[in-house]
C-alpha cells in the first residue's frame, strides 16, 4: 500500500462523531463512512491527501477497507485488502446492482476465471487475488475530483 | 486457486456452428462490459498483483514449500528448468487436456492443469477416483463437485459437526465468486501418498442454501460444472489450511462471516473452526513427503493440443524431489498479502504476487496492451508476440528477472483451433 497516505491518521480521526446513517459507500456521502464501519464492526483511521481524505478501516477479518472521499462529502472510491473480501454490499452501495449485474454478464459471455475487472461509464470494479489474500478496488470515474488520478484509489 | 479458473468458452474452439452463439453472447455486452469493448480503458488499471499462472510453469519445475513443514526455509516457492521426473510413488501423472467438460459444455478449460484423486471412506476401501482435478498452488484443500452439481463425486462420507453436533459447511471464496457445501472427512490417495481423515470440502449438492455472509461478498455461486470448469480442486499451496488462525477463537470473539457455518434447519450461522478441522492441504497430512510439492511441465512452443507432466511430492525427501542449489523465493506468512510476494515490473511495486497453477494465464495489469476482442480475458498485443520483462522480489529479499512473452490470444486460438494449452497467454487483473 501507501503508507505516506496514512501519515496523519490519528490528527483527524477525531473528526467521525457523525450520527449513524444508512447512506452506502461508495458514491454516498462523508456519513456514510461511519456507517459502514458500524456495519463491519470495524476500527478507523483518517488523513488528508491533497485533494481527499482517505479513511481506512480494518474489519475483523482483518481485512483493510480504504475509502476515499471528495472535497465535497462524497465517496468517489474504494479500496480492499486481506485475507477476506469485504462485504461488497455494504462498500459499493447503490452501485452493487450495477456491479453485479456487469459481473452476471461477463461471466454468462465467458465463464469467468480469477481477476475480475469491471470498467462501465459509470462505474469501474477491480478484483485480485487468491484464497487468504484478496484485494480490490472501486471508483466512479464522474466523480473524481479535480487533479486526482483513479490509480490513486488503491 | 486463483480462484479462479476456468477457461474460455468453448466457441472459439469448436468452429462454426458456435461461434454464432458466442458473438450473440459477446454482443449483449458490447457497449459496456469487457475492457475490450467500446469504451475507453480508465485512466488507471494498476492492481497490485501479478498473478504468475500456468503459462509460468510451463518448462519449468515448480517447487511449492508449505508453511511450516519440515522444508528449510518455508514457505517459499523456488524454480528450475523443467525435467520430468520418471514414474514413482511420489510422482502422479498432470494433463493440461481441456478439462472434463469439453464435450459436455462445449467449453474448454485452457491452460487447465489435472490430476486424478483417489478419496475413500475412512478406514475403508470404498474409494472413487475422480479425475481432472484442477492442480492449484494458489489454494489450500480438497474441494470436489458431485454428481448432482455436474461433476463427478458419488461417495457418502462422515459429515463434520460442530460443537452443537450440526453439521459444518464452507463458504469458499474466490475472486469472481464463491463455492459452497458442506464439510466431510476423506481418506485421501494419490499416487503412492495417503492422508487419512482429511477434512475436504464437497460442493454441488448442499442441504442448506448459502447464507448472507456468504454471497455479500458478490459474484456467482459456481459450485456447478460450469462454474468449476474441472471435478474440482486439489488445493497445494505453501499453507498448510484455506484459513488458519482468522477463522479460530483465537482471532477475536465473533466468527467471520464468508467462511465457515455451522447449519440448522434454521439456517445457518457463523462458526469458528479449529486449525485442524479446516479443510487442509491434503500434502501436509501424508506420512511422509508432506513439505510441499513440485510442479512439473515441458515447455510449450505456442499452442499445444495437450501436455503431459508430473506433480512429485516432498521437497528434499527422495532423489527425485531436490531442491540443490535453486534459489528460493520467500512468502509472506503474515501482513496485508499473506501467501504472497513482490513482483516489480512497468514501474510498480506488485506486494500481491504470487505463482498459481490455478490462473490459466498471467495476469497483470497494463493499459497499453491491447486486450483481446474474442477472448477478453486475455491480451492481444497488435505485434502478436511482446517480450516484457519483470522481477520477482520475495519476503526472503531474493530477486529474479522475469522475461516473458506475452502472446496474442486470439490469434493463437483461432489458428489452432484442437489446442488447450497455451503459452504467452496473458491477461489483465
Amino acid at each position: 500500500m501507501k503508507p505516506a497516505t496514512f501519515l496523519q491518521a490519528s490528527a483527524l480521526a477525531l473528526l467521525f462523531v457523525f450520527s449513524h446513517s444508512s447512506f452506502a459507500a461508495l458514491g454516498g456521502d462523508f456519513a456514510s463512512v461511519q456507517a459502514d464501519q458500524a456495519h463491519m464492526k470495524a476500527t478507523i483511521r483518517s488523513s488528508q491527501a491533497q485533494a481527499y481524505m482517505v479513511h481506512e478501516m480494518e474489519s475483523p477479518g482483518h481485512v483493510l477497507i480504504r475509502e476515499y472521499v471528495s472535497p465535497q462529502g462524497k465517496v468517489f472510491g474504494v479500496a480492499w485488502n486481506g485475507q477476506f473480501r469485504p462485504d461488497l454490499r455494504q462498500v459499493l452501495g447503490d452501485y452493487y446492482g450495477q456491479y453485479s449485474q456487469a459481473v452476471e454478464t461477463k461471466k454468462a459471455a465467458q465463464h469467468g476465471r480469477s481477476p475480475l475487472s469491471i470498467s462501465q461509464p459509470g462505474l469501474f470494479v477491480e478484483m485480485t487475488g487468491h484464497m487468504r489474500a484478496f484485494s480490490g478496488r472501486a471508483y466512479v470515474p464522474d466523480m473524481l475530483p479535480q487533479g486526482v488520478r483513479a490509480e490513486e484509489v488503491r | 486457486m486463483r480462484n479462479m479458473l476456468k477457461g474460455k468458452l468453448a466457441s472459439n474452439f469448436f468452429a462454426a456452428i458456435l461461434l454464432g452463439a458466442l458473438l450473440a453472447a459477446a454482443g449483449c455486452g458490447s457497449g459496456n462490459t469487457g475492457l475490450g469493448s467500446t469504451t475507453p480503458p480508465p485512466t488507471g488499471t494498476n492492481s497490485n498483483s501479478f498473478d504468475w499462472g500456468a503459462p509460468f510453469f510451463y518448462g519449468r519445475n515448480v517447487y511449492t514449500s508449505i508453511d511450516g513443514s519440515s522444508a528449510a526455509n518455508a514457505p517459499y516457492w523456488a524454480y528450475t528448468q523443467s525435467s520430468i521426473a520418471a514414474a514413482a510413488g511420489n510422482v502422479v501423472a498432470v494433463t493440461v487436456d481441456g478439462g472434463p467438460f469439453i464435450a459436455s459444455q462445449n467449453s474448454v478449460y485452457v491452460n487447465g492443469v489435472f490430476a486424478t484423486v483417489t478419496v475413500c471412506v475412512p478406514g475403508t476401501s470404498n474409494c472413487q477416483n475422480i479425475d481432472h482435478v484442477l492442480v492449484d498452488t494458489g489454494s489450500y484443500g480438497l474441494r470436489l463437485l458431485a454428481v448432482a452439481g455436474g461433476g463427478e463425486f458419488a461417495l457418502t462420507l462422515p459429515q463434520q459437526v460442530g460443537n452443537d453436533s450440526n453439521p459444518i459447511n464452507e463458504c469458499t471464496q474466490f475472486v469472481d465468486g464463491f463455492i459452497w457445501g458442506p464439510v466431510l472427512t476423506a481418506d485421501i490417495k494419490i499416487s503412492g501418498e495417503s492422508a487419512s481423515s482429511v477434512p475436504i470440502q464437497v460442493v454441488g449438492n448442499s442441504t442448506f442454501t448459502a447464507p448472507a455472509g456468504c454471497t455479500a461478498g458478490g459474484g456467482t455461486d459456481e459450485s456447478n460444472a460450469a462454474g468449476l470448469g474441472a471435478n474440482g480442486i486439489l488445493g497445494i499451496g505453501p499453507f498448510p489450511q484455506d484459513c488458519g488462525s482468522a477463522c479460530t477463537s483465537a482471532n477475536g470473539s465473533t466468527p467471520i462471516e464468508g467462511t465457515y457455518y455451522d447449519c440448522s434447519t434454521s439456517g445457518c450461522v457463523a462458526a469458528f473452526e479449529s486449525l485442524a478441522a479446516q479443510v487442509q492441504n491434503p500434502v501436509t497430512l501424508f506420512a511422509a513427503d508432506n513439505n510441499g510439492t513440485i510442479l512439473e511441465l515441458p515447455g510449450v512452443s505456442g499452442a499445444a493440443a495437450s501436455v503431459n507432466g508430473v506433480l512429485v511430492f516432498g521437497i528434499d525427501t527422495k532423489s527425485n524431489n531436490a531442491l540443490g542449489t535453486t534459489p528460493i523465493l520467500g512468502i509472506n506468512t503474515t501482513g496485508s498479502f499473506p501467501g504472497d510476494f513482490t513482483t516489480n515490473y512497468n514501474g510498480n511495486s506488485l506486494t500481491g504476487s504470487f505463482i498459481d497453477s490455478g490462473s490459466n494465464a498471467l495476469f497483470f495489469d497494463n493499459s497499453s496492451i491491447s486486450v483481446c476482442a474474442d477472448n477478453t480475458s486475455f491480451y492481444c498485443p497488435s505485434g502478436i508476440q511482446l517480450s516484457q520483462s519483470a522481477t520477482q522480489v520475495g519476503a526472503n529479499g531474493t530477486t529474479s528477472v522475469v522475461n516473458f512473452n506475452v502472446n496474442n490470444a486470439d490469434a493463437l486460438i483461432n489458428g489452432n483451433p484442437n489446442a488447450t494449452a497455451f503459452n504467452g497467454f496473458a491477461g489483465p487483473n
